[in-house]
């Protein structure tokens, strides 16, 4: 039975739909994080699960109850919001400890409970201290263990690393999964980072205007991305317009300018139908000397940037447009690539590794934008 | 020439020392990114360089002339915050014109000089267009504009892309040092993030409590840093104890938990504790084969990363070890539960010693 049920979920403000006609199924234990630009409808859709919000139409369950017209306290889902408020006069235990105190447990059980979860956040040590003496990274800890501390099957958390620095917030992250699946919680974690989604969740919502766009693991949203956005959105891709030139059973070739076709191994569309090819950065390989091989097309180096693991090269295909490679550092030093802008060299895509969807309806720029 | 220098320079809050001692030599045109975990003094630095705040002691240069005592009006830059401080009821225009206008530029001028500086920042906004209709990040890139039509010499820019999504905030850091660079401005960025520093910036500096802890090209201190502290910082990394076994012209052959690894290191003597640092992507896993005894050991979880995929990998000595590799949606080296070999590029090794204050606290963000 899944623990989290959405039915057909519309949240209207006013003539703005800002949850459109939702559906999920969240499974008990499971991790989902729900993924998408500001103004997505994060927040809202989080909050009509905690009862913070009521539906405009359609159903919502929790352990197979219908909960779309029962008060959030009644829900038996304990929600984080981004701007937890602690107590400024109580200390860290009793600021955690509240939430037990105000289910009815005795200030004992309560002040244990707080103890526990303090040190499954690994702030045990700061029990005593007050929140201001706390930094936000650590304040935003004591504000999950509150939320922890209610003992809730359910635990909804919208950002619940946004105040912390890049970093830190990386290491939070894989201890907030063990932390989840060691208590056995079901989790909906609401973000606009896509790498924190993929690496802490088990399924990603993917959300964009008040719909859902797609849902599945990691993996699949970014090996099999239904659409140029979500390719764009979790990742990043290159995207090249074309139309197809010849259609086979093990591959598509695809004319994007005069005299330059690339060839994909994905076969879903015929002869004359308008696509878009796409194929990620660290599937972009840079050569520096002209190749035989399929898919290899000249350009300019525009400009080198260094991301840590990888170096990321921008190279000018004329008429074409810009492509993004990333090269592991270890790999461009070894193969001392160009790093001076104008240098000519070579782009080369693995043909399995070129997705190609319909040409949306939108230009373009528009589809990719998550501003 | 906007080349910056800071001299010494102290500021204390109450029992907090905010900064203590610092001293930096920015070159001109340079972009140098000001980094560290919140609280170790970034934003403070930067604010005393703008003049908004006065430091207790030390000198600050602009252009070989001391700002020490000089209001920020007088210091001929830019600032920009990571709270867009844009007024409300102007036009995003008349925000970005408010800066030459009132440096008395004629109407039709500075109409002209702001369409110039709206084209530079790839900026498409209508002219009757409030900062509240506009999207996150065109707010913050009027404000950007806004910031540069005072045409400053020196950019001061403190989390300029705080405000932003992820998302976004990746594809406009390429934006401002593109502008950066066309405008031939020197720049001081502050950021929490590394990879947005390390992505832009010619020279990172790196602070911890209220100190510069090192200073360096991001190549350089991602590869071979001399803190442990900014190996962590600027990445994953895997820290190994370990007891040195020999040392000898930069190679140091050491033990960790029993089994025996190679790695750069100088100075050190027989039998000495040593950290050994590698990062995810200098370990290489491969299928286990009969003939191997040590680095051998269980993955315990992959984690697809999107451009890498991350594994977790149990040894058999009691170690853990992250191991990254590119995702190239090939073969793996043996899945989850499955045992595997590793071994380590050339030279992604490197032997440290303890720090005397420990490792944990070397090493802690907050």
């Amino acid at each position: 039975m899944p623990t989290i049920k959405l039915v057909d979920v519309t949240k209207a403000f006013g003539r703005i739909k800002s949850i459109d006609r939702v559906s999920l199924q969240i499974a008990e234990g499971e991790y989902v994080c729900v993924l998408g630009p500001t103004g997505a409808g994060k927040t809202t859709l989080l909050r009509l699960i905690a009862g913070l919000e009521t539906a405009t139409s359609g159903r919502i369950e929790l352990d197979g109850h219908d909960v779309t017209n029962i008060r959030a306290e009644d829900r038996n889902a304990s929600y984080v919001p981004q701007q937890y408020a602690l107590f400024p006069h109580m200390t860290i235990r009793d600021n955690v400890a509240f939430g037990p105190l105000a289910r009815g447990f005795t200030s004992q059980q309560s002040l244990e409970t707080a103890g526990e979860m303090l040190k499954l956040v690994r702030l045990a040590h700061r029990a005593t201290a007050f929140p201001h003496e706390l930094s936000g990274g650590m304040q935003q800890r004591v504000a999950l263990a509150r939320g922890l501390a209610g003992r809730s099957p359910t635990l909804l958390l919208d950002e619940p690393l946004g105040a912390i620095d890049a970093r830190l917030r990386v290491i939070l992250r894989y201890e907030l999964r063990k932390l989840a699946k060691g208590l056995g919680v079901t989790v909906i974690h609401v973000t606009h980072d896509q790498q924190e989604a993929m690496s802490i969740a088990d399924r990603i919502a993917v959300l964009r205007d008040g719909a859902i766009q797609q849902f599945g693991r990691p993996s699949e949203i970014y090996e099999e991305p239904k659409s140029p956005f979500l390719a764009n959105f979790v990742g990043g891709a290159n995207f090249l317009e074309g139309v197809v030139v010849r259609e086979a059973r093990d591959a598509t070739m695809i004319g994007i300018a005069e005299g330059f076709s690339i060839t994909s191994s994905h076969n879903r569309h015929d002869a004359g139908d308008f696509v878009v090819a796409s194929f990620r950065p660290e599937g972009t390989h840079i050569l520096t000397n002209a190749s035989l091989e399929e898919n290899v097309v000249p350009g300019r180096l525009v400009s080198t940037s260094f991301l840590g693991s990888f170096l990321r090269c921008v190279v000018n295909l004329g008429r074409v447009g810009e492509v993004v490679a990333k090269v592991p550092v270890r790999e461009a030093m070894e193969r001392k690539l160009p790093d001076r802008a104008g240098e000519l060299v070579y782009v080369r895509a693995d043909r399995n590794r070129i997705m190609i969807f319909d040409r949306p309806e939108r230009p373009l720029a528009v589809e990719l934008e998550a501003f | 020439m906007p080349n910056v220098r800071v001299v010494g320079v102290g500021k204390r809050y109450k029992d907090v020392d905010a900064l203590r001692d610092v001293s930096l030599e920015i070159r001109d045109r340079e972009y140098v990114s000001i980094i560290g975990p919140s609280g170790c003094g970034k934003s403070t630095l930067l604010q005393c360089i703008a003049g908004i705040i006065r430091q207790d002691c030390g000198q600050i240069f602009i252009g070989d002339k001391e700002v020490s005592a000089l209001p920020p009006e007088d210091r001929q830059l830019g600032y920009m915050f990571q709270e867009i401080a844009l007024f409300p009821h102007m036009t995003s225009w008349d925000n970005i014109g408010y800066g030459p206008r009132v440096r008395g530029k004629n109407k039709e001028l500075a109409r002209q000089f702001v369409g110039q500086v709206m084209e530079l920042a790839r900026l498409k906004i209508g002219r009757h267009t409030y900062p509240d209709e506009l999207s996150g990040g065109a707010r913050q890139k009027t404000a950007l504009a806004r910031a540069i039509a005072a045409e400053p010499q020196l950019l001061l820019l403190d989390e300029p892309l705080g405000a932003l999504d992820a998302h976004v905030r990746a594809v406009l850091r390429y934006e401002l040092r593109r502008l950066v660079n066309e405008l031939g401005l020197t720049a001081i960025h502050v950021t929490h993030d590394q990879e947005e520093a390390m992505s832009i910036s010619d020279r990172l500096v790196i602070m911890k409590a209220g100190q510069v802890i090192e200073v360096g090209a991001p190549l350089e201190l991602y590869l071979s840093p001399k803190r442990l502290f900014t190996a962590n910082f600027l990445g994953e990394t895997n820290f190994i104890p370990a007891k040195v076994e020999d040392c000898d012209q930069g190679h140091v052959t050491a033990v960790a938990n029993g089994w025996s690894v190679d790695s750069q290191g100088a100075g050190f003597t027989k039998g000495e504790s040593v950290v050994l640092t590698v990062r995810p992507e200098s370990v290489i896993m491969a299928p286990l084969r009969q003939a191997d005894q040590q680095w051998v050991g269980i993955v315990r979880e992959y984690m697809l990363l999107g451009d890498c995929l991350r594994a977790e990998i149990e040894l058999d000595n009691g170690l853990r070890m992250i191991a990254k590799t590119i995702n190239q949606a090939t073969e793996i080296a043996g899945n989850v539960g499955e045992r595997v070999s590793i071994d380590f590029v050339k030279d992604g090794l490197i032997a440290y010693q303890i720090p005397a204050h420990g490792l944990d606290v070397e090493l802690a963000l907050e």
